[in-house]
């Protein structure tokens, strides 16, 4: 991507000033609305509203409005169109005249409604493509930055701020959006997000052009349907994935393989087995669910790369411990073997310690013994003995919440990130227990210090598995 | 540039290699394939057997028949010039019963590969990542558990050792009840230059090497089919 392209990608994520075309109504959806958004979330930039009937506006939300973007004096970089789709060619004509780098049609009724709409379509990327600008769209709902409060979802009804972290996610649609999952209430670090919509001009690629150059975003999470260019893709993919993770949600799984061919190859050659042959070759990380595809990426934002697939797991019981060590087998994970010195250490802890998994229920429980007086004092000692082992690439700990502990929790997220914060290695907790306010509260605050946290076992341990397949790669893609 | 076998195939409009075309096509690409000569009369025939050695197997060659088995155009085993000689004659009037309209030019003799396990490699076009290969076990990996692996053409060679390891049959090529592990190497060395060869040659629209044997020492392909681009 040369440096022209870049400047005008990252023309829709850090515009210093936009124009937003569509109706001042005030409900929800229209550009009122979206105007709304973007202040309450903080927007940066300039904002002109832009309406034929100007003049019956004596302002609205305390901005001007303009009946043509030609009169604004100022430059232009980022124009949000929620026009009817007649409308949208013209407008965005004007926009080429006006300079304007970046523009996202968030309406619908384009080339996904049928040949009327194909035809708007087209005619909008033929005027951009003259004037030498990029559309995002249509049938999008834009673009997000938590950095410098960008939000362009009109019918978005809340207001709560996003985290600003590091994991960009880009999707083919707007339900993999801000708005469908409680991402503030997970401290999930957003560092972009963006739904590329029909992708008339800007695809897939050229985001990940743009995001593997990005400081800010550590991984990359796509959700695609489909690949405009294969070929520029894998290109693309296999320069993003040296220098970062990207993970995939590939969707149309299950549609059908196969087609009428001459040879036997053609015949067994599926749509998704030559997906699947192109992520492997270019170290794309590839989930297979939307919950995957939203918790997989918190251990690899914050978390080293594990420098090989030696799991070690600490639980509060033996069954646990038996779950893990299958959990781990499927997601292609080894047990680690711990060392002589770490047996023997972990055994002056505790008698019955000593091997992987690690069972601290006995430690912490059995009250004739020593490790049992003060337990959170042995769970720290022990975790750090193990994780410290040399032959331990990653380890999930396991920890148990309930109402009652709730009080513990600044003790206990301090103890983990003491933990994580002396060691190279990747970890992640598993969080168990009765009380969902208190899991919840304690999950929120290791995420913050950078310990990423589930509920579900196997997601923490599959976790593991991915991340040790991707550096697995990098060291052999070096 | 452009092999002369299909500079040739084009100029005649024929989209379909015959085999032994497509076997030197492949061999001109360092892929081992079983050295078959074509004959056209019964004479020729048995003097190619006895050239090459017996046993031998023959086979139709007929740009216009792909699926030779179906139609009795495959014969393995032939251990002597009377065997040869006389399964040439009904193998030449079977298919012309059977195809009035087809040219057939002859037929392909070859010695009977050496056994070993049989595997599958191919390459067909997706619109999308343009050519990949294939790679599977054959028989009824292939044709019922669809046991196969894929990856975007060109390959590096670690990705020649994912798509074989890939596979569910692989523990059949390490040798599995007692029988030595076959020749890995040989057989990742092929998928490499088969890509190479379907890499730089665009007028490949299909291609399968079906089967390849391979043993301990060594992988080669004992039948070759490839179309060309311009075929529907």
């Amino acid at each position: 991507m040369n440096s022209n392209d870049i400047t005008k990608i990252d023309a829709f994520f850090n515009p210093s000033s936009l124009a937003i075309f569509g109706s001042l109504r005030e409900i929800m959806g229209t550009a009122f609305w979206a105007i709304k958004n973007l202040q309450d979330f903080g927007f940066s930039g300039n904002i002109y509203p832009i309406n034929p009937a100007a003049e019956k506006y004596d302002g609205v939300r305390g901005l001007k409005v303009y009946s043509d973007i030609c009169d604004i004096s100022g430059r232009i970089d980022l124009a949000l169109i929620l026009t009817p789709p007649e409308t949208v060619p013209g407008i965005v004509k004007k926009c080429g005249e006006k300079g304007v780098k970046a523009i996202i049609i968030l309406s619908e009724g384009f080339a996904e409604s049928g040949e009327v709409g194909a035809g708007y379509q087209s005619q909008a990327v033929e005027f951009a493509r003259n004037a030498d600008m990029r559309i995002m769209g249509p049938n999008t709902f834009g673009v997000v930055n938590p950095s410098n409060g960008l939000f362009t979802i009109p019918p978005y009804v809340d207001n709560e701020k996003l985290e600003d972290g590091g994991i960009a996610v880009c999707s083919q649609t707007g339900s993999i959006g801000p708005h469908q999952m409680p991402l503030q209430d997970w401290s999930f670090p957003i560092s972009k997000m963006c739904d590329i919509g029909n992708k008339c001009d800007v695809d897939e690629t050229d985001i990940l052009n743009y995001l593997a150059n990005d400081q800010e975003t550590k991984v990359i999470a796509m959700h695609l349907e489909d690949v405009r260019d294969g070929t520029r893709f894998m290109e693309a993919a296999q320069r993003v994935t040296k220098i970062k993770p990207l993970v995939v949600l590939k969707a149309g799984r299950s549609q059908a393989g196969g087609k009428a061919a001459a040879s036997h190859t053609g015949s067994l050659m599926g749509n998704d087995k030559i997906y699947d042959a192109a992520f492997k070759q270019t170290g794309i990380i590839r989930v297979n669910t939307w919950r995957e595809f939203w918790e997989v990426p918190r251990t690899l934002v914050c978390q080293p790369l594990p420098k090989g697939n030696r799991f070690a797991v600490m639980t509060f019981t033996g069954g646990q411990g038996i779950l893990a060590v299958d959990a781990a087998s499927d997601a292609g994970l080894s047990i680690a073997k711990f060392t002589k010195e770490t047996d023997k250490k972990l055994k002056h802890v505790f008698h019955r310690l000593g091997s992987n998994p690690v069972d601290i229920g006995p430690a912490i429980s059995d009250s004739r013994s020593q490790s049992a007086a003060n337990p959170f004092e042995t769970i720290e000692t022990v975790s750090s003995i193990f994780l410290n082992d040399k032959s331990v690439d990653c380890a999930t700990f396991t920890c148990y919440m309930g109402k009652h502990l709730i009080g513990l929790i600044p003790m206990l997220v301090d103890m983990f990130d003491k933990l994580s914060k002396n060691s190279s290695k990747a970890m992640n907790v598993w969080i168990y227990g009765t009380c969902l306010q208190s899991m919840e509260e304690f999950g929120r605050q290791l995420q913050k210090r950078n310990i990423p946290y589930y509920f579900d076992m196997d997601i923490a341990v599959k976790t593991h598995g991915y991340a040790a397949q991707y550096a697995e790669y990098r060291r052999s893609n070096k | 540039m452009t092999s002369r076998i299909i500079i040739e195939a084009i100029k005649n409009s024929r989209t379909v290699l015959t085999e032994v075309e497509a076997k030197k096509l492949v061999a001109s690409a360092g892929i081992p394939a079983v050295k078959t000569m074509l004959a056209s009369s019964k004479a020729d025939a048995v003097r190619i057997s006895r050239k090459i050695g017996y046993p031998v197997a023959l086979k139709i060659v007929s740009p216009e028949i792909i699926h030779k088995s179906d139609s009795g155009g495959v014969h393995l085993n032939l251990e002597n010039a009377s065997q040869t000689g006389k399964v040439y004659s009904e193998m030449m009037a079977k298919a012309q019963e059977t195809y009035p309209r087809a040219d057939i030019l002859g037929v392909a003799v070859q010695k009977m590969a050496s056994p070993g396990v049989e595997v599958i490699m191919g390459m067909s076009r997706d619109p999308h990542f343009g050519p990949a290969l294939m790679f599977g076990l054959g028989g009824v990996f292939v044709e019922t558990l669809k046991d196969v692996s894929f990856r975007i053409v060109p390959i590096k060679k670690r990705d020649a050792k994912q798509m074989i390891k890939e596979v569910k049959g692989y523990p059949l090529l390490k040798g599995a009840r007692c029988q030595k592990p076959v020749n890995i190497k040989a057989l990742e060395n092929m998928l490499v230059k088969l890509s190479d060869l379907v890499h730089k040659t665009p007028e490949i629209k299909e291609l399968d090497l079906n089967p390849v044997v391979v043993d301990s020492k060594h992988a080669m392909a004992v039948d070759a089919r490839v179309i060309l681009e311009g075929s529907t």
